[in-house]
């Protein structure tokens, strides 16, 4: 089973994995790293290397992180590794329980096509979807 | 000749402080990263390119190649953001002619035992006189993280903690 890492600015991931965990239920596997304003990137790396330890079963590691270009995505991106560590920007609550409930059986490259392309179509803009409301 | 907006000190470098906060706020279309170690790291510089918009002119350089900036093509007639991790490197471009009159702050963490300004800024006691000397030249040193939270003028902290 392939394991994750959820990392993002301030109290985003812990608060993705235990919302998420409300939703689906306990998992393992799964680790969240914070990222406060006073904490130094070198602290966040070494967090980071302890979660991917914590997680991984030899199957791969997919670190989930909020938004590319940030410090959480540049350390993630550090750790990347073909087959054995992964990186997916753009974290949210569905990616996270689609991930934490899907990844059993799936090789890491394959669940992380599978993430990146469902979040993509997960967003939606209500009017888009929904007929006009009717007039008077 | 590039128009200088701000030197930072930040040891974050690229991050979402500086694309989501600071780049839009200077009008920034150049970022300069100073930088020895990232100079010659290709991973990381192709990593931050990717970070940035594609209309803003990027950069890293060494701190001996700094001087040849200022007449850099590339660079010509653009607002530009100057990024170094400490204030050893802000100093020494300075003193290359990289000159600038005001300073600032954002995040610096990467040393130990030393006095802490902010909630995201240390320094040691060699920093202080590279903050004493560029304050003697007239340079305005400010810690600010982002433009919206308010600065604090580093020369009065120092008086406050009488150092």
């Amino acid at each position: 089973m392939v394991g994750i890492v959820i990392v993002a600015h301030g109290e985003l991931a812990k608060a993705l994995l235990e919302t998420a965990c409300m939703i689906v239920g306990p998992v393992d596997r799964c680790e969240a790293c914070t990222f406060a304003q006073d904490k130094s990137a070198e602290g966040l790396r070494k967090m980071l290397r302890d979660a991917i330890k914590k997680v991984d079963v030899g199957e791969g590691v997919m670190i989930l992180t909020d938004m590319f270009g940030g410090t959480p995505s540049n350390i993630s991106l550090s750790f990347l590794e073909q087959d054995r560590v992964e990186v997916v920007t753009g974290v949210n609550l569905p990616m996270v329980i689609y991930a934490l409930t899907k990844r059993e059986g799936k090789k890491l490259g394959e669940l992380a096509q599978i993430l990146k392309n469902n979040a993509c179509s997960n967003i939606s803009v209500a009017s888009e979807i929904l007929s006009a409301p009717p007039k008077g | 000749m590039m128009d200088l907006r701000l030197v930072r000190v930040d040891d974050r470098f690229i991050h979402g402080q500086i694309l989501e906060a600071w780049i839009p706020y200077l009008g920034a279309d150049g970022v300069v990263i100073i930088n020895d170690r990232l100079s010659s790291d290709e991973f990381q510089k192709s990593i931050m390119e990717m970070a940035l918009p594609d209309r803003i002119a990027f950069k890293v350089s060494s701190v001996d190649d700094a001087p040849k900036l200022k007449d850099n093509a590339l660079f010509k007639d653009k607002k530009v953001l100057i990024i170094v991790s400490s204030l050893r490197d802000a100093f020494n471009i300075y003193n290359r002619g990289i000159t600038f009159n005001r300073l600032n702050i954002g995040n610096l963490k990467v040393h130990n035992g030393s006095y802490q300004l902010s909630f995201s800024v240390w320094v040691d006691s060699k920093d202080i006189e590279i903050i004493k000397s560029l304050m003697a030249e007239g340079v305005y040193v400010a810690v600010q993280s982002v433009p919206r939270e308010r600065e604090i003028k580093v020369g009065d902290i120092l008086e406050m903690i009488k150092l």
